[in-house]
């Protein structure tokens, strides 16, 4: 009788909800009755959904029918099924499943949560994994192929999960991913972009951290990048959109937020929005195939249940940076109403608003004007827009900048796009250079469509079902003008500084921090040799040496450097004040200490660090003001695991870029080029390329030059030779 | 073996439950040297001994060879963990379990597996209840060992009411919030609290030791929320500044913890007047604000509200280079400050945590002697300065050795009525 009812009721949700498009950000209930209804998934055909629910009492997985409510029991019985998601084609689902029947019979059970497969019709679990590990949150990869999963096997007794894969016919899991960072790092709940070639998954990084979102490519796992900002609140639980635009629905709280909610988040990391409200927490959100609405829990009547909602229109910021190599600085625009404008070249007012599902050019716009030269098209294929007559597959498109206030073509329209089969997987690029244009707006049009796919030949299939047809742009990757050294005009640079340390009073107006021997060596180099001094109740073991003056704007510096192999040579650069004191030669740092610099409000800087000779990799820091209160907790906290921990905090906060150690030769001096436009950093030693990188903290004030100079520690000796500076106006 | 011990402690417990009572409530009689065992039950739980996974925490025999090996160091009164962070391990109705039936994403990791295997919402008996009533049969006085907000150093634990009520969360000057604490400057937290207090009385727990240096590895860094910056701005006409160690913003955090404690004795005291509740502190000496700075919790405010029955002496910093006289000298101090107006227990611990040598390892090691030695000093130190007993840190089957245990036992036997400070009149 109970069953009954529930029915009923699902049933005439269903009906109102489908044949119509929902109002924004409205949602609608789609479970009822006793129990909670958590962890949905969207069938691939769109006409399931999937969830775990404790009607019953353990937990099972059940199916409802998306267009008449009912309701049907998967996997039931004793024991606890959860975390259910769907094979690729739909006819399967993967589950986390444990049968607990107590706590005082454990060292006689064998296995705990662990990975069984189901026909999406029912029938008999198969099981996947074995063990006493906790496999959860499996996912499928778009391609079938494996189930990726969060799991404790091989965790030590911090119990921190790792992603772990293996394929759906079974086998011994392999690593997909490691944890990394601190020891009590774990991910969780991985997901993948509809192409396969992008994950992300939740994120934590130690038990007084935020969960985040971090994202990586899958063939290179180890290239993550965090996604989300921790400093606002925890996001974890990312679904990934299926539809092209990389977008991530995702559950998460910021302060003003009265509860949890699903915030929808860019894969480049710019633009995270809640786009739910209303009473109760919302969590765990699941894509519709077609990318327009979602499918979450909800608990404002006391129980989580599942609500649906379309995905609302909203408004990207323009995006800054994206360390991804594959991913440029662009935002994805589309009209939302009228597919046809997107196709005329006229509809520029909405270009900045975004929708998913439909998409029809991809824009890219920067906060100041940039000089592009050339645009790379990855994988060639356009995104595909439906309608209601078929499946549409653009077949050309157009490249423009908006100059002079209109959009202006960068390159003769490109026509008779192939078309992307669903049968291949091959991956290419175009390259388009252009003469360089400066502009603020960069889109790329869509310009033609073939007709309806079932009509087009393909070279792999003769008929091509629509429902295959997935033709889209992976990423369009923008080549600025002016990008690094090796790309800038000579003209660009102007000399301002040019020492070659030839007199013996080379440095006699520089400043020292610290205590050092500075000298002029016979080979006409500054030589610089630190020790421990102490004058009066100071001890140092540590001097900075300043060129005396501010250098300001875009700067370029080129100098050589060697240590011995007792000390370690750091570059400071950029610092400047961040108060009201004028010179950040206004106070003393006898010490030289780091914390002089990094535990100091006063003053904020760029660290460089260049030739350590005791560790494989250095790092490229941004210490002191706003960072400094981080690097005194952690001095203020004892020696020990506390203190261990807030330098963690630290060292999340303040590192952005590690590299390995420019060279390993003591005897030789190598050439540092170090390159700084905006909050762009590039390094190169001996010609070869360490790393370029944007300071994402810095995108709209960067540190516009400053004082540089040599910071040295450790007892031993450092040289330097042939240092240049030069300087670029920030017209670009 | 069980049995035998039980019928002595049958015979004890007549005995203890008449002198307890007079313990309590008549200042100038002979008072019992008390021995107090902090058992923190994750120490018992999947530990291995002799190759063998235990799992004593989680059955009725379990719980009794737990007892029955923190007797063996003459224990009076047993502190039983009542969680692991926010984990808690019984039948509560207000705070979750860690592997609650809907497994929670935000709460998979887990610092211990052994957390992770066990549904304490399903575990019969229920742990507390039970260890309570096996307290009784022993003579020994049940209490609870309750971490500070529910938070353990270093614990993937963040607890149910935590996670559904953002809102209370901590933050940081900055305005970032942290999913794994709550604030108790908020009213509903901590009414929350004291509900977890009352499933805890309903149990028959009599003594509710709150441990101030088990807070989660959080600090007043943490505690930039709407009612504290309101209060400061209320108290000193400004908003407050990013720097938590500022001394009014210290002050603006010991309001706080002084209300918290308040409450929790008005409301314990509502329910049953004889309840007890010990407060554990860290490097404490009088004039030495370390504690306070970092936790926002002045213990001498709580002793001089007369809110504490028993102070608990987590650690002292004595010197290395004089372990006696500085740990002496410490213990009088306290002892001074106190001036009767609660019952004072003093550290023998097992473990040294922090760099600050405190522990038997670091008297050991410091004066030459074993570790049973180092324990006797430390009670007879504890005895002579005035002190109503001593509290052994985290008891489990590895760290007080069967010496130590004896020692410990005898000298408690001969400590006993030798009447110490007795509680101001």
């Amino acid at each position: 009788m109970k069953t009954h009812v529930l029915l009923i009721a699902g049933t005439l949700c269903a009906c109102l909800l489908s044949g119509c498009r929902m109002a924004e950000g409205g949602a609608g209930q789609l479970t009822f009755g006793e129990g909670n209804d958590t962890e949905a998934a969207w069938s691939p055909d769109g006409k399931t959904i999937a969830f775990q629910t404790d009607r019953a009492g353990d937990m099972d997985i059940c199916l409802l029918d998306v267009e008449t409510g009912a309701v049907q029991t998967l996997v039931g019985g004793p024991g606890d099924a959860c975390f259910p998601a769907w094979a690729p084609g739909g006819q399967s689902l993967v589950y986390s499943f444990a049968h607990f029947q107590g706590s005082a019979e454990q060292e006689q059970r064998a296995d705990g949560w662990n990975l069984f497969l189901i026909p999406a019709q029912g029938g008999i679990p198969r099981r996947l994994t074995s063990g006493r590990h906790r496999d959860l949150t499996p996912v499928f990869t778009p391609d079938g192929k494996r189930i990726v999963f969060a799991s404790t096997r091989g965790a030590d007794k911090r119990g921190r999960m790792r992603l772990y894969s293996l394929p759906p016919a079974g086998g011994e899991p392999t690593l997909f991913l490691n944890t990394r960072g601190h020891v009590d790092s774990t991910w969780m709940q991985p997901t993948f972009s509809p192409d396969g070639t992008r994950f992300a998954a939740g994120f934590v990084n130690s038990l007084r951290d935020n969960w985040s979102i971090l994202t990586g490519m899958t063939d290179a796992p180890d290239r993550t990048r965090e996604i989300a900002s921790k400093r606002k609140g925890p996001l974890y639980g990312p679904r990934w959109t299926p539809s092209p635009c990389g977008l991530l629905a995702c559950t998460g709280y910021e302060p003003g937020d009265g509860s949890w909610g699903i915030y929808l988040v860019h894969a480049h990391g710019q633009g995270t929005r809640k786009i739910t409200d209303g009473p109760g927490h919302s969590r765990s959100a699941a894509w519709s195939p077609d990318g327009r609405s979602l499918v979450f829990e909800n608990n404002r009547n006391g129980l989580y249940k599942l609500y649906r909602m379309a995905v609302p229109i909203y408004r990207l910021p323009s995006p800054e940076h994206d360390p991804l190599a594959l991913v440029p600085h662009v935002t994805a625009s589309c009209n939302t109403e009228d597919a046809a404008l997107a196709f005329d070249g006229n509809a520029t007012d909405n270009s900045h608003w975004f929708c998913v599902g439909l998409d029809q050019w991809i824009e890219a716009t920067y906060p100041k004007p940039r000089t592009l030269r050339g645009v790379r098209v990855h994988s060639g294929f356009l995104a595909y827009a439906k309608n209601p007559s078929g499946t549409q597959s653009v077949a050309g498109y157009r490249l423009q900048a908006w100059m002079d206030g209109k959009w202006q073509d960068l390159i003769e329209p490109v026509k008779n796009l192939p078309v992307y089969t669903g049968e291949t997987r091959d991956m290419f690029h175009t390259d388009h250079a252009f003469a360089p244009v400066t502009t603020t707006r960069l889109r790329l049009l869509l310009t033609a469509s073939h007709d309806t796919l079932r009509r087009v030949r393909s070279p792999h299939t003769p008929c091509v079902p629509p429902e295959k047809a997935a033709t889209y742009i992976r990423e369009i990757e923008v080549l600025f003008d002016s990008r690094t050294a090796d790309t800038a005009s000579a003209d660009d640079w102007q000399l301002v500084v040019s020492e070659n340390f030839s007199t013996s009073d080379a440095v006699s107006e520089w400043v020292l921090d610290g205590t050092a021997g500075v000298s002029i060596n016979d080979d006409g180099q500054l030589e610089i040799n630190t020790r421990k001094e102490v004058v009066g109740d100071v001890t140092t073991r540590c001097s900075v040496l300043w060129y005396p003056k501010p250098v300001l704007g875009d700067l370029r510096f080129e100098f050589d450097a060697r240590g011995d192999k007792k000390n370690r040579c750091i570059f400071f650069f950029n610092a400047r004040t961040t108060g009201a004191e004028k010179s950040i030669f206004a106070w003393r740092r006898p010490r030289a200490a780091y914390a002089d610099y990094a535990g100091d409000d006063r003053i904020e800087l760029y660290t460089l660090g260049m030739l350590r000779y005791d560790q494989e990799e250095e790092n490229l820091r941004l210490i002191g003001g706003e960072l400094a209160p981080v690097l005194r907790d952690m001095l203020a906290a004892p020696k020990g695991p506390e203190r261990k921990k807030r330098n963690q905090t630290f060292q999340d906060k303040s590192i952005f870029q590690s590299h390995p150690r420019a060279t390993s030769d003591p005897e030789t001096m190598a050439h540092f080029v170090l390159t700084v436009i905006g909050a762009q950093l590039t390094l190169t030693v001996d010609g070869k390329q360490v790393f370029d990188v944007i300071d994402s903290a810095r995108v709209h004030a960067p540190l516009a030059g400053g004082h540089f100079g040599f910071r040295n520690f450790i007892p031993g000796k450092a040289w330097y030779d042939n240092l240049r500076v030069y300087q670029r106006a920030p017209s670009n | 073996m069980i049995a035998r011990h039980h019928s002595v402690r049958l015979a004890a417990v007549a005995a203890l439950c008449a002198f307890a009572q007079v313990a309590v409530s008549a200042a100038g009689e002979p008072d019992q040297f008390e021995v107090a065992a902090w058992v923190d039950h994750f120490d018992f739980a999947g530990i291995k001994r002799k190759g063998k996974t235990l799992f004593d925490g989680e059955r009725r025999e379990g719980l009794a060879a737990i007892l029955d090996h923190v007797q063996e160091a003459g224990t009076t009164t047993i502190l039983w963990r009542n969680c692991g962070g926010a984990t808690m391990r019984y039948q509560s109705r207000v705070e979750s379990h860690h592997h609650d039936r809907i497994p929670d994403k935000r709460r998979i990791p887990d610092s211990r597996p052994v957390h992770g295997w066990v549904r304490y919402g399903d575990t019969e008996p229920d742990i507390i209840a039970e260890v309570v009533r096996m307290c009784r049969e022993r003579g020994l006085r049940p209490g609870v060992h309750w971490p500070f907000e529910e938070n353990h150093w270093g614990g993937w634990t963040v607890g149910g009411f935590n996670l559904e009520h953002p809102q209370y969360w901590c933050r940081r000057a900055d305005g970032t919030p942290f999913w794994g604490r709550a604030s108790i400057s908020f009213p509903q937290v901590v009414q929350h609290k004291l509900d977890l207090v009352d499933e805890l009385m309903d149990r028959g727990v009599e003594v509710l030791f709150i441990d101030t240096w088990r807070m989660g590895n959080w600090n007043l860094g943490d505690e930039y929320v709407e009612p504290m910056k309101k209060r400061f701005r209320e108290r000193y006409g400004e908003a407050p500044s990013s720097d938590h160690a500022d001394p009014r913003w210290v002050e603006t955090a010991c309001e706080f913890s002084l209300r918290f404690f308040r409450k929790l004795r008005e409301h314990t005291r509502k329910r049953d007047s004889n309840f007890q509740i010990m407060v554990g502190i860290p490097y404490a000496a009088p004039f030495n604000d370390k504690h306070k700075k970092r936790s926002g919790i002045d213990w001498q405010k709580l002793v001089e509200a007369e809110l504490v029955d028993t102070l608990v002496v987590n650690s002292v910093s004595w010197d290395k280079a004089a372990p006696e006289p500085s740990t002496r000298k410490l213990y009088g101090d306290i002892m001074t400050f106190v001036d009767g107006r609660c019952r004072v227990l003093f550290p023998v611990s097992a473990y040294n945590f922090s760099s600050n040598a405190y522990g038997l390892g670091s008297y050991e090691k410091s004066m030459g002697i074993p570790q049973h030695e180092a324990a006797a000093n430390l009670m007879h130190w504890a005895r002579d300065a005035g002190g109503h007993g001593v509290s052994l840190e985290c008891v489990d089957y590895g760290n007080y050795r069967e010496q130590t245990r004896k020692t410990m036992e005898q000298l408690a036997k001969t400590f006993d009525g030798q009447a110490r400070q007795e509680k101001r009149q």
